[in-house]
């Protein structure tokens, strides 16, 4: 099927404008531009505040002290009758904002005004299944174009200038069931994308094309057995062969999908991806570690081959689908630079790697109460409780009764789901946006697909305090210790920055931007922005005084579900639009 | 929470009643379907033999049902191509009461939807009915799984034990799939070849791959063009398979009642008047009644 895609009309002034904008831009983005861009405060080129996805800003301008001054300065309606989640992470460049919104739209505005300078709406065929809502989390720049994924899984890039399209690539089959919502990466001109499709029946890959023409230079299938290309050439079978951690011919459909994107250290020279759950997503079916599911992924930028990997939750159970961004930093240990990493995972345990071989340094739990493992082997290994992994289909009897069913600690939905943490360079803690919650999950025989008898899952989800199921957590990865924790009644859904301010923002549901005391976690400052917030907040400065942005509008996959969560967020609204703030001059 | 949602929906009934608003875009009332002079059913995208395009146009047993349906009521039908979800809950939201996130169109009528009344009135894990925003009604067609055996290479084994030894396909994701892939303790796991429809796996029947297929009857009986005396169908060594059969009827939106009430009586008539049996036989597959009629005769 063609897809035709159109940018809205675009007003004479605000063509000018981006016009006149033009005049003074150089080369565009470049390699230099994005590798440096945690340190150059002036612009914001790549997701995660550069390609190491920190989310930290050496500004300080707004500080602790006087931070509880911050007001808004304009605010940029999204339009149109398409609400929903709106997960993005604006990006800025020569006074210019590019932000997504839902169902796969962008926008470029006036930093200055908050005016539109143009729209793209990529036209959405009907028949896409999008699993968790028509979420965006942000665009890539490069040269003089932006690009970003569509909910039908194209890489689409426009011209920064006019918004039209210069190219367009098709990353999967959407009637396959893929799709994609990540942000790219920009890694050495290349624009290196994964894939979504959670669901039964995709391979996972990670790609990387050309980011001026979109041709593809590489591909690496994420299940072992897949073989990986490189400029048109077969480049080596992921895992080796097929069927060493997969029962029969399963590894096929093996699941595994990249749905959050990476991120890229160019000190060790490497592409971190996290990989989804195996499919099916009953355990028992598929015996085995399921390689690469579940899984941090180490690749060679130049070649498209994986270098190491580390498996958090071998031969999933729990539909934990522990794709988590791998965010790199270094430490000092006994007069030692450690080049490490860590991650999250949505199974609750939060991971320091060896970044440059993917060894196990240390972990912990950071949520409470966690009962499908006990804890960690010496090597990162989860040490399970069998007893909490969801029962055998084969044991689901004909007397149509739901079979075994297990409280799992945390529910599928993960201890931390897709939202950024941030890195302090200042403090040296990681914040972790997290949430307490657990699931009873079973198998449901009273269910039917496609017209068919079907063997579904059943679940609900729970939660496991009364006053809160958001928490905002400071982890020292070096103790390896908690540090301090907000808590939040609604789950917490978006992305967290740190700032050399000492202070570190993020949004909730109930809608606030919030402020906390980075040492402390200390509330200095929150504002309601009128709808709930799911997203990623940026800083930047300009001519002496420094901003902050963040994205506004209730959705993404928490609303899908009902029960005791629901209760929490019943009344939040829907909205979209872009909030950015300043300290007023006195 | 339930008793918020059914509250609203009076309050939207008394709306409908008041201004009596017609909309093509979503389910419509009896009166409606019959003024506007056509009907639209939901039908699944790519599925044959009940839905699927062949040269360009709408033809299936779930078509010519649609199409003898409309032309009973005396208007024209149309089709609402619909892309499978991951269940049939999700159907139900996207084709009867609510339209898909998208495109937020639903149809009046949809087509091979379960009659079953556990699932009817199956609750969620809270306690909440899944599927009360619909009615399911009007069962035409009992579907089973069966097995398709080459008896040249099963021999005379009649159980499953032989697949430890002779590959056997599957669609992937399908109830049989997870069968025979988690029983006897996993012994046939490495003999189950899974396709991505249960047409994928009969092509590879036919060039002798496979030894057996295991899917729904009228999908393993029309995706034989021709079935000679070693091919063999029936449901030998699925007897502990969780669900055997199935009556398959309709859904519309709960609040359209009588739109429900006449395409019931013209299915009724076409099952009790050997209509309905005369549309499976052209697509060479065997016609079995809804458990409903057995009790009748």
């Amino acid at each position: 099927m063609k897809i035709t895609c159109m940018a809205r009309s675009v007003s004479l002034a605000a063509a000018v404008a981006a016009i006149s904008f033009s005049s003074l831009l150089n080369a565009g983005v470049t390699d230099k531009d994005i590798l440096n861009d945690a340190t150059t405060t002036g612009d914001v080129v790549s997701y995660g505040l550069g390609p190491q996805g920190q989310r930290y800003s050496p500004l300080k301008i707004v500080n602790t002290k006087n931070v509880k001054s911050l007001s808004p300065i304009w605010s940029f309606s999204f339009g149109g009758e398409k609400q929903r989640g709106q997960e993005s992470q604006p990006l800025i460049k020569d006074g210019v904002m590019y932000v997504t919104a839902s169902y796969s739209r962008i926008y470029a505005v006036d930093i200055a005004s908050g005016e539109e300078l143009w729209q793209y709406d990529a036209r959405l065929p009907d028949g896409i299944m999008p699993c968790c809502d028509v979420v965006n989390r942000g665009a890539a720049l490069y040269g003089d174009l932006v690009i970003f994924g569509t909910l039908d899984a194209k890489l689409v890039a426009l011209d920064i200038k006019t918004g039209k399209p210069v190219w367009r690539k098709t990353v999967g089959d959407y009637q396959a069931g893929y799709s994609m919502t990540a942000a790219p990466l920009v890694v050495k001109g290349m624009v290196i994308t994964g894939v979504s499709g959670g669901e039964f029946g995709i391979v996972g890959k990670v790609e990387a094309r050309d980011a001026k023409t979109g041709e593809m230079i590489w591909s690496r299938p994420t299940v072992e057995g897949h073989m990986g290309y490189l400029r048109g050439k077969e480049n080596g079978i992921t895992g080796g062969k097929a069927g060493k951690t997969w029962p029969g011919d399963m590894w096929k459909t093996g699941g595994a999908a990249t749905w959050l994107g990476g991120t890229y250290d160019p000190e060790v020279d490497l592409l971190f991806f996290g990989t989804g759950n195996p499919a099916p997503w009953n355990s028992h079916l598929r015996p085995g570690d399921n390689l690469y599911s579940a899984s941090r992924l180490a690749i060679d930028p130049d070649t498209g081959k994986i270098v190491w990997h580390f498996q958090t939750t071998p031969h999933d159970g729990w539909d934990f689908d522990g794709v988590n961004e791998l965010v790199s930093f270094n430490y000092k240990q006994g007069g030692k630079t450690i080049q490490a990493a860590a991650t999250a995972d949505r199974n609750g345990f939060f991971y320091v790697l060896d970044r440059t071989n993917g060894k196990f340094i240390r972990g912990l739990p950071f949520i409470k109460q966690m009962t499908w493992a006990k804890g960690l082997n010496k090597d990162g290994t989860p040490i399970y409780d069998e007893d909490m992994r969801p029962g055998n289909p084969a044991t689901t009897g004909t007397d149509g009764t739901k079979g075994k069913s297990v409280f799992a600690v945390p529910s599928f939905l993960g201890g931390k789901n897709w939202m950024p943490m941030a890195y302090s360079q200042d403090t040296g803690y990681f914040y972790v946006p997290s949430n307490e919650w657990g699931m009873d999950i079973w198998n449901e025989p009273v269910s039917y697909k496609k017209g068919a008898a079907y063997l579904g899952s059943g679940f609900t989800i729970k939660p496991i305090f009364d006053d809160h199921i958001g928490s905002l957590k400071a982890i020292d990865p070096v103790s390896g210790t908690i540090k301090w924790e907000f808590k939040n009644n609604a789950p917490l859904w978006g992305g967290v920055l740190a700032t050399a301010g000492n202070l570190v923002f993020m949004g909730n549901p109930e809608g606030y931007l919030m402020a906390f005391d980075a040492k402390t976690g200390e509330l200095l400052y929150k504002f309601n922005t009128g709808s709930g917030i799911v997203s990623s907040p940026i800083t930047w400065d300009k001519d002496g005084e420094q901003y902050v942005t963040i994205v506004s509008g209730w959705g993404g996959a928490i609303p899908l579900w009902g029960g005791e969560v629901a209760k929490r967020i019943k009344n939040l609204n829907q909205g979209g639009s872009v909030w950015t703030f300043k300290i007023p001059k006195s | 929470m339930g008793l918020i949602r059914m509250s609203l929906w009076l309050h939207a009934l008394c709306l409908l009643l008041a201004f009596a608003i017609a909309s093509t875009a979503h389910a419509r009332k009896y009166d409606d379907v019959i003024k506007s002079q056509f009907i639209e059913f939901a039908v699944y995208r790519d599925f044959p033999p009940y839905s699927f395009l062949k040269d360009g146009q709408p033809a299936g047993i779930d078509i010519d049902i649609g199409k003898r349906i409309a032309s009973e009521m005396g208007v024209e039908p149309r089709w609402f191509w619909l892309t499978a979800d991951e269940t049939v809950d999700d159907d139900l939201r996207n084709a009867v009461w609510k339209g898909s996130v998208i495109g937020r169109k639903v149809a009046d009528v949809m087509m091979r939807v379960p009659y079953d009344r556990e699932f009817s009135y199956a609750q969620d894990g809270y306690g909440l009915p899944r599927n009360d925003m619909v009615v399911m009604l009007a069962p035409y067609h009992k579907e089973s799984w069966q097995l398709l055996r080459d008896l040249n290479k099963t021999g005379k084994v009649r159980n499953l034990a032989i697949f430890q030894y002779q590959p056997i396909g599957v669609e992937l994701d399908s109830l049989p799939d997870f069968f025979l892939v988690g029983t006897y303790q996993g012994r046939l796991r490495e003999n189950v070849h899974h396709y991505p429809s249960v047409f994928a796996a009969l092509a590879d029947f036919k060039t002798g791959k496979l030894s057996a297929v295991a899917g729904m009857r009228s999908q393993l009986e029309w995706g034989l063009d021709s079935k000679p005396h070693n091919f063999d169908i029936d449901n030998d060594g699925l007897e502990s398979l969780g669900r055997k059969s199935w009556d398959i009827g309709i859904a519309i939106k709960h609040s359209y009642r009588q739109l429900g009430y006449a395409v019931d009586a013209v299915i009724s008539d076409m099952v009790t008047n050997g209509e309905m049996e005369a549309i499976f036989s052209r697509y060479r597959v065997s016609y079995e009644r809804p458990s409903m009629y057995d009790v009748e005769s």
